[in-house]
Parts: C-alpha cells; sequence; structure tokens
C-alpha cells in the first residue's frame, strides 16, 4: 500500500486537509503547488463530468477536476470559499476543486490506517487510508490514481 | 595573459582545449577551420596558436603555412594538435613551420607543458 | 567534473552532425558524385569521432573509429579505389558506427558480433582482400592494418618530463660522475619554425644547474651578416644526475632544425655571462604584453656591435606586438553561440505571455472608450507591432533545419530496402529548410511512416521494374520546403503508383465507400487514409508496424496539418505533408458558439458567409447542406458537434465559415458571431492533460480566460460519424 510513500514510521509528513461537503479529506502538502480561489473555468467537450473544464494558471492550461463527482458525492454549487488545491502528479498539474481548505496536519505514518471494507470500490481505489485526529475522520486521496483516466484516451 | 588561439573543426575539441587553457589561466580565442583561423588572427593576436590537421576548407598545413608568411606571425609559436600516427605527417607539419606537436587524447598538464616550452 | 560532462554532452552531439555528414558524403559518393574534397570530408568525420572518443576514454569506440578511420584513410590517399562495392560497404560501417556512438552515450554495448564482423570486412578491404569480393585494390594498397589508437601516443606523443628540481642540485664539489656536455647548433630552419634557441636552453636549466658556453665564431662580419641565417652554437654542461631522455625531450620540436651531442665528460666549472643571464631569465618569467623581447634578448651575443634585431633571425621577423595589435583585445566575433535550449523555451513563454498582455491591455483600452485615433491606443498599436517583432525574432531563434530528421532516413531506406530485397536510392533536397524546434520533434514519425510506405508499397522489386522497363533501383525522393507559411514534406516514389481498383474494392468491402460512389482519382487514392483501411494483405510488418495511415493522419492533423497523397499508374506516388512553422502561435478566427468562445486556424478558412434560409437544404434525417454558389457544402453544427447545444441552430441565424479540410474537400462550420481575427499563443492541453476530440489545442484571450481552438478537421470527421451514432452522449461510455 505504502510502497510509493516508503517512509519511516517516525517520520513526520504535512498533509493538507479540505472539505468536500460534510466529509474531511486530505493530500500530501509535497504534492501541492498553491491553492488559488475559484474562477470560472471553460468547459472542455467530450470530457467527463468531474472535469469542469480548464483555467489559465499564469499561462499555463489547467485542467479542474471536481474532485466530489471524482469520488462520486454530491456536487454543490462552487461559493465564495470554493478553493483550486494545484497539485502536480508526475509532471502533470491538476487544479482539484474542493468546497474548502480545513487544516494542515503534521502526522507520522503509524497514524494512517487502511481504509475498511466498507467504502465502495471506487471511493476506496482514490484513499491511501484513513486519519483520526481529535476525532476527525479525515481520508488521504491517493492523487496518483485520480488521474490515470487522463491517459486513457491519449494514448 | 598569454593569448592561445585555437583552430579546430570539432566543437568537442574546441571546448576541451578552452576548458583546459582556462584553467591554466591561458586566454583562448577560437577558429573553426584554417580560413577562419587566419581571418580571426587578422583580427586579434595571439602568442601562441595550437591547430588541428584535418580540417575543411583549410588544413591545417596550409594554416601553418599562410600563418607563417605573414610577417606578423612568422616568430609565433604553433602546435599541431593531432591523433595522426603517420611521421610523414609530423614532418609535413613541420615543414609547413609547426613549432611543436601535440598528441590527441591530450593530458591538460601535458598541453600546458607543450605551451610553455614553445612560449615565453 | 561538470565542465567535462557538458563537454561531452556536446562531443554526442557533434557526433550527431559528424555522422549525418559521413553518411551524407558516402551518400554522394554512392551516387557517383564524390569528389577528393567529399572523401576527405567523410574521413574528417571518422576521424573527429575517434578523437573525442579518445579525449573521453571511449576505448570501444575509438577503437573500432580507428579501423574505419584507416581504411579512410586509404581511400583518401588513393590506395584503395572507392569502388561502389566499397562505398556499400562504408554506408554499412557508418551505420555501426553510429550504434557505437549510442552504445558509447547510453553507458552501453553496442551489438558485438556486428561490430566484430564489421571490424572484420574493413580489415579484410585494408588488406586488399575483401571478404567475398574480388580485390578492387591498387597495387600499392596493401597495406596492414593500423596498429590500435594506443600506438599513437608512442610516436610522437610526449614521453614523461623529468621534475623541474633546481634547489635540491647540489651547489658545492665537483661530482663524481662525470656531468652531461650537450653541443647545440640551431639551423635557420629552427627559427623558421618559431623555435628559441634561448627557449631550449631554458628548457635545460629546468632539469638542474647548467653551465652555458656560447660560440660565436661563426659569426661573420657585419657587412656578410644574413638576418636569415643562423651563426650561433651553445655548449651546454649538466649535472651528471640529469635524465639523458630529458635532455633529448628538450630537443624533441627541434629535432633535425639542429645539430646536437649529448656526451658524459668531465666538464670545466666555467661561469659565462650568458649562464647568468640565462638563469635570470628562467628564474624571472617575463610579465606584461611583449614577452617574446624579453624572452629574445639573451640571444643577442654581446661581443657583436649589431643591434639584436638583426643577428636573430627570430627578432627580425617579430614587430612589437604591444601596440598596434594588441588594440583589438577582444576576442573575435564567433560564428555562433550556445545556448541552453530551456533558455530559448523560456523565453518563448515570455514572449507568449507578452503578446496576451498586450492584447488584454488592447482590449481594456476600447472599453474603456478610447479612440484608435488616441495618443494611448495608437501607442498601443506599436507596442503591439514591437511585441510581433520579438516574437518574429524569438521563434526565429528556435527555428532550426530539418537536417537532424532526414539524415535518420538513409539509414531507414536501407534497412527497409534490404528487409525486403528491393533496390533504392534515397535523394534528399530542402535538408537546410527551417522550421520551429516544436514542429521539428513531430516531424519524425510521419515521415518515416511515409518513407516505409514509399519503399514497402511504392516500389517494386527489382525483377518487376526490369519488366517494367524501369532500373532494378527505385528511387525515393524527401524533400523539404516552405510554401504559404507553411513547411511542406514530399515523399516521391518512382514506383507503381496507387492501384486504384484495388484500393477502391477494399473501401467498398470494409463498408468505407457506397459500391456506387463516383469519386476522383485523387479521391481514390485518398482513400488509404481512412480510418478502418488497411490493405492487411500488401500491409507487411514493414510499413504496418500496426499503425495505419489513418493514425498517421490523424496525429498530423492534430498538430494543425495536412497530409495527401496523388498518384501516377506506373509511375510513381507523392506523399504531400505540410505543417505550419512553429506549433507557438497560430492566426485563428475568434468566434462564439453556444456561449462559447472558440478559435478556429485561418489556414483552414476559405471566406464567411452569411446564409440566407433558402441556401440551406436538409439532407437525411439530421443532415444539411448548404448551397455555396454552384455546389453543395455540408453544414456542421460546432455546437452541437462538440456537445455544447442539444440541437443545431439555424445556419442563417449565425455565421457560416466555410472551411477545407485536409482531403480538399469543404465544409460551412456554424457559429454564432465573428468576435475577430487575432494571433494567439497555443498552448498544450495535453501538457497537463489530454487530447481532446474535436479541439487542437487552446490558447489565452485577452480576458485571461482560456478559450479552446477548434481542430476542423476533426469537427469534420465527428459530424459524418454522428449518423451511425444517433444518440451520442456528451461523455463516451468507458
Amino acid at each position: 500500500m505504502n510502497e510509493t510513500h516508503a517512509q519511516s514510521t517516525s517520520e513526520r509528513r504535512e498533509l493538507i486537509a479540505f472539505c468536500i461537503g460534510e466529509q474531511e479529506y486530505c493530500v500530501d502538502i509535497m504534492a501541492v503547488r498553491e491553492i488559488r480561489g475559484w474562477s470560472p473555468a471553460t468547459p472542455l467537450p467530450q470530457t467527463p463530468d468531474y472535469m469542469r473544464g480548464v483555467i489559465n494558471l499564469r499561462g499555463a492550461v489547467l485542467p479542474i477536476m471536481d474532485l466530489a463527482a471524482r469520488l462520486g458525492l454530491p456536487t454543490s454549487e462552487t461559493t465564495v470559499r470554493s478553493v483550486i488545491i494545484v497539485i502536480k502528479v508526475d509532471e502533470r498539474m491538476v487544479g482539484l476543486l474542493v468546497d474548502a481548505v480545513s487544516d494542515i496536519l503534521s502526522i507520522t505514518e503509524d497514524l494512517i490506517q487502511a481504509t475498511p471494507d466498507v467504502a465502495c470500490d471506487r471511493v476506496r481505489s482514490f484513499i491511501r487510508g484513513l486519519i483520526t485526529m481529535e476525532g476527525r475522520m479525515i481520508s488521504e486521496i491517493a492523487i496518483e490514481r485520480l488521474l490515470p483516466e487522463l491517459e486513457a484516451l491519449a494514448a | 595573459m598569454m593569448r592561445i588561439l585555437t583552430v579546430d573543426d570539432s566543437r568537442t575539441m574546441r571546448d576541451m582545449l578552452r576548458l583546459a587553457l582556462v584553467k591554466a589561466g591561458f586566454h583562448v580565442i577560437e577558429a573553426v577551420d584554417g580560413v577562419h583561423g587566419l581571418e580571426v588572427l587578422g583580427q586579434a593576436n595571439a602568442d601562441v596558436i595550437i591547430t588541428d590537421i584535418n580540417m575543411p576548407r583549410l588544413d591545417g598545413f596550409g594554416f601553418i603555412e599562410a600563418v607563417r608568411e605573414d610577417d606578423a606571425y612568422r616568430a609565433t609559436p604553433i602546435l599541431v594538435l593531432t591523433t595522426e600516427s603517420d611521421p610523414a605527417k609530423k614532418n609535413r607539419a613541420r615543414e609547413a613551420g609547426a613549432t611543436g606537436w601535440i598528441v590527441k587524447p591530450f593530458h591538460p598538464e601535458k598541453l600546458v607543458e607543450a605551451i610553455r616550452r614553445v612560449a615565453a | 567534473m561538470d565542465e567535462l560532462e557538458e563537454i561531452k554532452a556536446t562531443f554526442f552531439q557533434e557526433c550527431d552532425e559528424l555522422l549525418g555528414d559521413l553518411e551524407a558524403g558516402l551518400l554522394q559518393m554512392e551516387a557517383g558524385e564524390g569528389d577528393s574534397e567529399t572523401v576527405n570530408a567523410v574521413f574528417r568525420a571518422v576521424h573527429s569521432v575517434k578523437g573525442g572518443a579518445g579525449a573521453f576514454g571511449l576505448d570501444a569506440l575509438v577503437r573500432y573509429a580507428h579501423v574505419f578511420e584507416t581504411l579512410l584513410d586509404g581511400v583518401r590517399s588513393g590506395s584503395i579505389e572507392a569502388a561502389p562495392e566499397l562505398v556499400r560497404v562504408l554506408l554499412r560501417a557508418a551505420d555501426v558506427l553510429a550504434d557505437e556512438v549510442q552504445a558509447a552515450r547510453t553507458n552501453g554495448r553496442a551489438d558485438e558480433h556486428e561490430t566484430a564482423s564489421m571490424v572484420a570486412e574493413l580489415e579484410a578491404w585494408i588488406a586488399g582482400e575483401p571478404l567475398g569480393a574480388e580485390p578492387v585494390v591498387a597495387p600499392a594498397a596493401a597495406k596492414p592494418a593500423a596498429p590500435p589508437a594506443a600506438a599513437d601516443e608512442d610516436d610522437f606523443g610526449f614521453k614523461p618530463m623529468a621534475v623541474l628540481i633546481p634547489d635540491v642540485a647540489p651547489i658545492d664539489e665537483a661530482p663524481a660522475k662525470a656531468g652531461w656536455t650537450v653541443t647545440f647548433k640551431p639551423a635557420a630552419s629552427l627559427y623558421a619554425k618559431a623555435n628559441e634557441a634561448g627557449r631550449l636552453l631554458r628548457e635545460l636549466g629546468r632539469l638542474g644547474p647548467v653551465e652555458v658556453e656560447l660560440d660565436d665564431a661563426d659569426l661573420p662580419p657585419l657587412d656578410a651578416l644574413k638576418p636569415e641565417e643562423a651563426y650561433l652554437s651553445w655548449t651546454v654542461r649538466l649535472e651528471p644526475e640529469v635524465d639523458e631522455q630529458a635532455i633529448r625531450d628538450a630537443f624533441e620540436f627541434v629535432d633535425g632544425d639542429c645539430e646536437l651531442t649529448i656526451s658524459r665528460e668531465d666538464g670545466a666549472n666555467e661561469e659565462t655571462d650568458l649562464a647568468a643571464l640565462l638563469a635570470s631569465l628562467s628564474a624571472a618569467p617575463a610579465p606584461g604584453p611583449a614577452p617574446l623581447e624579453v624572452e629574445i634578448a639573451p640571444l643577442a651575443p654581446a661581443p657583436v656591435a649589431v643591434a639584436p634585431v638583426e643577428s636573430a633571425p627570430i627578432r627580425a621577423a617579430a614587430p612589437a606586438p604591444a601596440a598596434g595589435r594588441a588594440a583589438v583585445d577582444h576576442a573575435p566575433p564567433q560564428a555562433t553561440i550556445r545556448v541552453d535550449p530551456e533558455r530559448i523555451d523560456r523565453l518563448i513563454d515570455l514572449v507568449g505571455e507578452l503578446v496576451i498582455n498586450q492584447a488584454m491591455l488592447a482590449q481594456r483600452v476600447v472599453q474603456h472608450g478610447f479612440a484608435p485615433s488616441s495618443d494611448i491606443a495608437m501607442g498601443l498599436d506599436e507596442l503591439e507591432q514591437l511585441t510581433r517583432g520579438i516574437q518574429d525574432s524569438v521563434m526565429a531563434i528556435r527555428a532550426q533545419p530539418v537536417k537532424s530528421v532526414f539524415q535518420r532516413m538513409p539509414r531507414l531506406a536501407r534497412e527497409v530496402a534490404s528487409q525486403i530485397g528491393k533496390q533504392v536510392r534515397l535523394v534528399m533536397e530542402g535538408e537546410g529548410t527551417e522550421v520551429d524546434k516544436t514542429v521539428i520533434e513531430r516531424l519524425s514519425d510521419p515521415i518515416t511512416h511515409m518513407l516505409r510506405n514509399a519503399i514497402d508499397h511504392g516500389l517494386e522489386t527489382p525483377s518487376e521494374r526490369i519488366a517494367a522497363g524501369k532500373p532494378p533501383e527505385g528511387v525515393v525522393r524527401l524533400a523539404a520546403l516552405h510554401r504559404g507559411g507553411r513547411i511542406v514534406i514530399e515523399v516521391e516514389d518512382d514506383g507503381r503508383g496507387i492501384n486504384r481498383q484495388r484500393v477502391r474494392q477494399i473501401a467498398i468491402d470494409k463498408g468505407l465507400l457506397a459500391a456506387d460512389a463516383t469519386l476522383t482519382d485523387e479521391e481514390v487514392d485518398n482513400l488509404i487514409f481512412l480510418p478502418g483501411f488497411s490493405t492487411a494483405n500488401a500491409v507487411s510488418d514493414i510499413s504496418g508496424r500496426g499503425v495505419g495511415m489513418d493514425v498517421v493522419r490523424r496525429s498530423v492533423q492534430a498538430l494543425g496539418g495536412r497530409i495527401s497523397i496523388s498518384s501516377r499508374p506506373g509511375e510513381g506516388s507523392t506523399f504531400t505533408l505540410s505543417l505550419p512553422l512553429t506549433l507557438a502561435v497560430l492566426d485563428g478566427m475568434v468566434v462564439d458558439v453556444a456561449g462559447h468562445t472558440l478559435v478556429v486556424p485561418l489556414t483552414s478558412i476559405i471566406e464567411s458567409l452569411r446564409p440566407k434560409p433558402e441556401d440551406v437544404r436538409p439532407l437525411g434525417p439530421t443532415g444539411a447542406v448548404l448551397a455555396v454558389r454552384d455546389s453543395y457544402v455540408p453544414l456542421v453544427d460546432v455546437g452541437s458537434v462538440l456537445g455544447f447545444r442539444k440541437s443545431s441552430v439555424a445556419p442563417s441565424e449565425g455565421v457560416v465559415l466555410l472551411v477545407e479540410h485536409e482531403d480538399g474537400g469543404r465544409a460551412a462550420l456554424v457559429a454564432d458571431v465573428i468576435q475577430g481575427q487575432r494571433q494567439v499563443v497555443i498552448k498544450s492541453l495535453e501538457a497537463n492533460y489530454r487530447q481532446v476530440e474535436g479541439i487542437a489545442a487552446a490558447t489565452i484571450l485577452g480576458d485571461g480566460r482560456v478559450a479552446l481552438i477548434l481542430d476542423v478537421d476533426a469537427v469534420v470527421a465527428m459530424r459524418r460519424r454522428e449518423p451511425r451514432a444517433p444518440e451520442p452522449t456528451l461523455h463516451a461510455a468507458e
């Protein structure tokens, strides 16, 4: 499970936590390039519904993925609090549209638990593990799995 | 600072020479073949010339002969840089007026040593 | 060692160029067009590869290049005749050299067996006994294979030098062992080569304490003195500990230009003025810009009452270097500079941003109601022109000749031809044609494909050709040229041409064409690009490689390019590929479609129209055509094809762009409003996302938002597909 993040259990990692509806998720801060407010995206034809389109990120064309839709959760209207978390996976940048940023966590690897079987396969496949903290449950997104879809049609 | 003109059609070799010579404290100017070498000498002086033999347009022999015909460069030391193992080639270079020679691949110390031997 | 690594990278770059030159030269020789300079250039290429490889200790490469070079040296000197069969061997040897270079580049190993057998073949030619061929060697040729490269050093390389240890030398007592006596009489030729007695004496001085005696007995009276002659000789005594070889080495460069004796004998301890002079000289290296003068001074023989200038020939030849030439104290202008390509890419990106910013500014100026004649609007116009100028110049920096792609093709042609038993001569033209780097990188695949196709399908076998009254060797011409602001690549063969009957039948059999369709010859030829068209029984593994021409066409279209074929039965076929000169900018028409802003490449637009309702005729269940003058053109509602709206709008309510697509056909694209023409900076969707069908790329408009650039050919193709999939969902099911 952790082969891509072979870290010792004592090594601390920082994560950015954010809300999608009532749920909390997080991503490794090392993958985050920046966090910016929502601006209208230019829709792309012939793309899945969780692709909101593309925006101009200082001259680069950045695809925006509605993370709620990607995870199969109900999507909500974008608000002033909506943010785009720009992450880099391999050589690609993608913006994740989420409801709001909630926290920055500093954890050790042993705090991460495996995802229980109750979750549906789609959600499980995007979750690296669960973190329990101060009574909250925060799921870490396996960002590299959000993206293989990108390759599907290009090949 | 002593100024050295290197004449070689190989960019790799020019770069190698430059690296070794600059490290040894020389000022380096470059030309890509004999014709270019003469042009460069027309614009800037050189204290020592290092030249390849096999070059397009004007080869090392022709270049050396032309340099020696120029009064300004009759006394300028010219080192021939070559992998040629043929002694006849070495003699041709000498007949053309080469002062000495350096065998490729060269060690930077030996290059500098050769320059010291022929130059002030 | 970073610098060395950098030079190594340069070396491999240079190798690519040299290998290209090598092949080009050999091909010229093969075509019988080579002269002695061609042979020299071919030799030089291999020689330079070897030289550089030696510098980096790439021994395998040195060894192979050495054998190759030895054979070429024989050809160059005329001792081995450049017969056609030899040139063919040399071409294959060049391929092996390329493999060896590649192996060295990747720290890998080339095919040892291939290299060994090539070496054996080359050595056989060097020995005058080519393997499996009649010897074609001039009498004097039987020259043994040269020894390995290491022998080079032995011949006239440097020997280890004695270490300079003047301080350690004993100061006092007479040596127990006899010291060295060196007598040395320079000939005039020594000075003519810019060697100097003074420097040789200095070299000896480095070996230990020396005593120097000048013999000026031969010096003629002043009126008989010839400036070019050498009159002086020296006797130098050295300590017995000095190594004889070190003494000989000091005279290495002047061997033959002086009389030299080196012997051991008792020396008298006479101090001479010259020795003192010399000692002071070697102790203090000459500073300043005119070292020659200081150096030469000791040569002036003291007793002679002439100026030193006359007595030493060297001196006469050397004018004061300080004044005149020192003024030009900068390096001469160099022909080229080398820049990290990333820096140029960055510059191009920045200029792209500048163009966008300029456009944004211009848009705001209009929004704020400034008149076009106002100072600020006019200033902006000038800014726009400057920006364009900068952009063009920057793009020109990155332009590269197509040579880098072309030079890989002769080998491909040889390999393909030999695999399928055909004979081919590849003729290349316009290798110097320049295009932007972004395009160069994308040319290789389509050219490779077209070339394979031309040899595999286009050319006949030698026996078929002879039967058809053609020479057994086919000719394929690969050419690059600029035409209409695009780069055009042509691949032309003199083969059999397209069998239209058969192509047509295949298309009908595969359901790609109605049996009763009437097509022009050109349309039939271009059927081979249809998706699903694969002349299965003719596709060998050569051109096949699992990819049909439809895929080639798709990838070319994705770049805003076109590809087509024309054919003359019995005479051959011509593939024509055209691409924009750059993939960085594009002139486009900005239009609104269903609330979306789209950019349509100007190169595909023939004209824009406002159709009257009566010009639009329905055709079939959902289709419609537009009457344009005498012909009917299919209407394509861009908004519904891209899924921006559910149902088509009436073309008469919007505007229609008449476009030409790749096979020469026309279509009428329906849009709502034309905003205007603009040059846009092309931004890849693939960099961060992927290709999107119907969209060629994206750009950023003056308001900072992303707009999509339409892929005209794809949109037209999507419209054609529609009837077969009556209810296309917005996102295709996975």
